[in-house]
């Protein structure tokens, strides 16, 4: 029994070791094919650049960059690597690689999006793009993370470590990824083949708004706007909601977890002289803000950028700045893009001298 | 839950350690694990179809009690028309009675009577025409004396639903099953190891051969109508390869887990492709099944010891039946039907004849012979496969139409090659270990190249995996 168990065993680490192996040969980004065909314009023009947005469809639907280069008043070459559905840990993980990325030698800045640590739905724990950034320490902090927030139900919390448990175990024994890793491998081009073309051709900062997608492909992204119109009281509730969490951030308690690896973030970037800057935007639902708000206050100034408050940024909870519940139109995203500029100048004008912390 | 499935990859292990590291000592407590187990594995797919095979277990372990309990003739049968009508009564109802009723319907709607009667929207649970012929074959063989009533509940309990074969075979007979799980097991390093390496094989059939052979064959079946004839060939030849991968490998990983626990379950597939007439295609293909329908239905109805004539009807019967046996769909029923009809050939022409002629021809003779039998016997089984994958008789009738027509002989436009590949890899693999119970019995080669098999199959059947694709027997 004991020998059979052995043997086992060793069979088994040789398999995953066989399989873990194929890491190597494959590029940081190959489970987000929208992220590789942006970090493709990237790699083919790193040296342009010395500005990046990261983040999900925040970022990518409401950031211009080229209005962003016209308002900042430090000279930046600003590129938008914001790409849908692209949340914490899944940017932590590009970060720390992008910043190892020897094509992208020009980086000054670099406005990351807060996110909380989102779950993983039990439909999506077999997709590729929720495994392939699931490394020991995505999957260790994910985990430490939900265990020390205090205001997850029980339910969520299992829900939560059962899905980023089960996504890593795939992972681990290659389930649906060895397969796409090893087409990578094979084709890299069958990276980005899904990609939308217009969108890639369109898009040479990285950014595309939803609006102009809906002019110029329509699909999905008309269905939700049209959605958003028929009801739009969703975004007063989610205004309402996150004015309460602003007006009450005392009552609420960073994760310091969270807290830490943010901190860690901020370390790394500057070993490699990068200014990382967090962004908290507007609209999300209040259980984000409930969680992200106490944190951001507990960030050193100097690497914070708040867009989310209601009561300062009316504006961008305006049903005409609206596309859908959760983002911009074209209008919004111009105003977004300016106050991130405005506040940005700010930022980098003052320095990293700026540490103490500040509450409301 | 799936055996290609990440849950069945947490479960297997947990039971085996629970059962060879905590309950050891104790096969009683052993059986009380694999049921409970069992119904785990079996509600993963909806808890509600416990109850059926709950209620299926108690009737038939009470009517077996009492068979062997009353030694009159009346009440005997009795007892056993309450298991036939109960077993076959919720096998009827649960996976046949909509297909009576419309067809029915159909019947009387080609006689100009228009009747309006509704099907039931009823969920047919998995597996249950497999555990229903398990326990039907109990009661069946109590009656004609060949067994004797277990009255330890829990063994029958966990011999009914033991979970390797409990969704789709192989059909295990009591008086081989049963047994095992009253007696005391032991952990064998050597019976471990082979099961092992069947379920490896079972696996790599299912996802790097089957799953992938999937593909072509949907594109080709749902597009029958606009494909050449060549392409329909090239379709039905892959579906053929595809259920045969797809149901012996489940069959493999079952008889594999089964191992592992340190029971021997039936053979149930013996290279079928490689038969030389249909007759022998049933002794190789789905083996439990078919002496399941000849020891309750073919020799009941008279066997072959009576007329030609009444001979052929038997058969004809039991294909038939057979085939009513895998769906309700008259698809099914035409392709047992059509078995049957290539087994008559057989029973008016002794075949022993045709080997007797080729035992004294040259060995190229015998090989071209045997090769030729071999190809027809597939041609034959595949040419039954249509009817078989079809969404219906229409399907098949303009499938076979499509089929053979003049393009039948133009080279397909799109290459298919790709898909060759691994049917040609396991035709090789299975002709050289023709002579194994499966083809990873590789002791004599030295261990190093044997750890590098095993560890090419299992990357490669990794490789393959796209998604927890259920196997095609589930549905029957």
């Amino acid at each position: 029994m004991k020998l059979f168990l052995i043997k086992v065993f060793t069979f088994c680490c040789i398999l995953i070791l066989c399989i873990q192996g194929t890491d190597w040969l494959v590029p940081y980004y190959w489970g987000n094919p929208e992220c590789a065909d942006k970090l493709r314009t990237l790699h083919d023009r790193g040296a342009e650049f010395n500005t990046l947005f990261i983040g999900s469809s925040r970022v990518y639907r409401q950031i211009n960059p080229a209005l962003f280069d016209t308002m900042s008043v430090v000279p930046t070459s600003s590129f938008n690597l914001g790409c849908s559905r692209t949340f914490t840990p899944e940017s932590f993980y590009l970060f720390k690689h992008m910043i190892e990325d020897d094509a992208l030698n020009n980086l000054q800045y670099i406005v990351m999006e807060l996110q909380i640590v989102t779950p993983i739905a039990p439909d999506n724990r077999g997709a590729i793009q929720s495994q392939y950034y699931l490394d020991a320490e995505e999957l260790r902090f994910a985990m430490a993370e939900v265990l020390n927030a205090e205001d997850l139900s029980l339910k969520r919390r299992i829900k939560m470590l059962v899905g980023y448990g089960e996504s890593y175990l795939r992972r681990l024994l290659g389930i649906n990824t060895l397969r796409t890793k090893l087409a990578v491998l094979y084709n890299p081009a069958s990276l980005w083949a899904g990609i939308n073309t217009v969108v890639a051709a369109n898009a040479p900062d990285g950014y595309y708004s939803l609006e102009r997608e809906a002019r110029e492909i329509g699909g999905e992204v008309l269905v939700r706007r049209q959605e958003f119109l028929a009801d739009p009281a969703e975004l007063s509730r989610r205004k309402a909601q996150a004015q309460q969490i602003y007006n009450n951030v005392a009552a609420f308690h960073a994760n310091p977890i969270y807290l830490t690896r943010l901190k860690q973030l901020i370390a790394l970037a500057n070993a490699h002289h990068i200014h990382l800057i967090f962004v908290l935007p507007p609209r999300l639902q209040d259980e984000y803000f409930a969680e992200l708000v106490p944190l951001f206050y507990q960030l050193n100034p100097a690497h914070r950028i708040d867009l989310g408050n209601p009561e300062r940024f009316a504006d961008f909870y305006a049903v005409e700045n609206s596309y859908d519940v959760g983002h911009l139109n074209d209008h919004g995203s111009a105003l977004f893009t300016h106050e991130l500029a405005t506040q940005f100048s700010e930022l980098v004008t003052v320095g990293t001298a700026v540490t103490t912390d500040e509450t409301p | 839950m799936l055996f290609n499935s990440l849950e069945f990859a947490l479960f297997l292990p947990t039971v085996f350690l629970l059962y060879w590291l905590i309950l050891r000592r104790s096969w009683r407590l052993q059986n009380v694990l694999l049921l409970g187990a069992s119904y785990l594995f079996y509600g993963w797919w909806d808890w509600r179809f416990l109850l059926l095979i709950i209620f299926s277990t108690v009737v038939d372990y009470t009517i077996g009690l009492r068979l062997a309990a009353t030694p009159n003739p009346t009440t005997r049968k009795g007892l056993l028309a309450l298991s036939l009508v109960t077993n076959l009564g919720l096998l009827g109802l649960f996976k046949y009675f909509n297909f009576f009723i419309e067809s029915f319907v159909d019947l009387f709607a080609q006689a100009g009577i228009g009747l309006n009667i509704t099907t039931l929207q009823i969920i047919l649970p998995v597996g249950i025409s497999f555990y229903t012929f398990q326990t039907l074959s109990y009661t069946l063989d109590i009656y004609r004396g060949k067994l004797k009533p277990t009255s330890d509940a829990v063994a029958f309990f966990a011999f009914v639903s033991f979970f390797p074969q409990l969704v789709a075979g192989p059909i295990e007979r009591a008086a081989d099953l049963l047994p095992q799980f009253e007696k005391e097991r032991r952990f064998s390093y050597a019976m471990a190891k082979d099961g092992l390496r069947q379920i490896l094989w079972g696996i790599f059939k299912k996802v790097a051969i089957a799953d992938l052979l999937a593909i072509p064959v949907n594109l080709i079946f749902a597009d029958s109508s606009q494909m050449s004839g060549s392409v329909l060939v090239l379709g039905a030849i892959f579906f053929a390869f595809q259920i045969y991968c797809d149901f012996s490998g489940y069959s493999d990983v079952a008889i594999g887990v089964a191992k592992l626990f340190d029971f021997q379950l039936s053979t149930n597939f013996v290279s079928p492709y490689f038969a030389k007439n249909i007759a022998e295609f049933w002794q190789r293909w789905h083996i439990t099944l078919s002496t399941w329908f000849r020891d309750y239905v073919y020799i009941p109805l008279g066997g072959s010891r009576c007329s030609k004539a009444t001979h052929m009807r038997n058969i004809l019967i039991t294909f038939t039946v057979s085939g009513l046996w895998h769906g309700a769909n008259w698809t099914f029923v035409i392709w047992g039907f059509l078995h049957g009809l290539s087994y008559l050939p057989l029973i008016l022409w002794n075949p022993e004849r045709f080997d007797r002629y080729l035992a004294h021809q040259s060995p190229f003779g015998r090989m071209t012979g045997r090769g030729l039998q071999m190809g027809g016997t597939f041609a034959v089984v595949t040419l039954g496969w249509i009817f078989f994958r079809a969404e219906d008789l229409t399907h098949a009738l303009s499938y076979l139409h499509h089929l053979f027509s003049r393009s039948l002989f133009s080279l397909p436009a799109t290459d298919w090659s790709i898909y060759l590949v691994p049917i040609l890899f396991l035709v090789t693999v299975e002709w050289l270990q023709r002579d194994k119970r499966h083809p990873l019995q590789i002791d004599r080669i030295p261990l190093p190249v044997r750890w590098l098999i095993y560890l090419t199959l299992a990357f490669w059947a990794i490789a393959s995996f796209r998604q927890e694709t259920p196997f095609i027997y589930f549905q029957f």
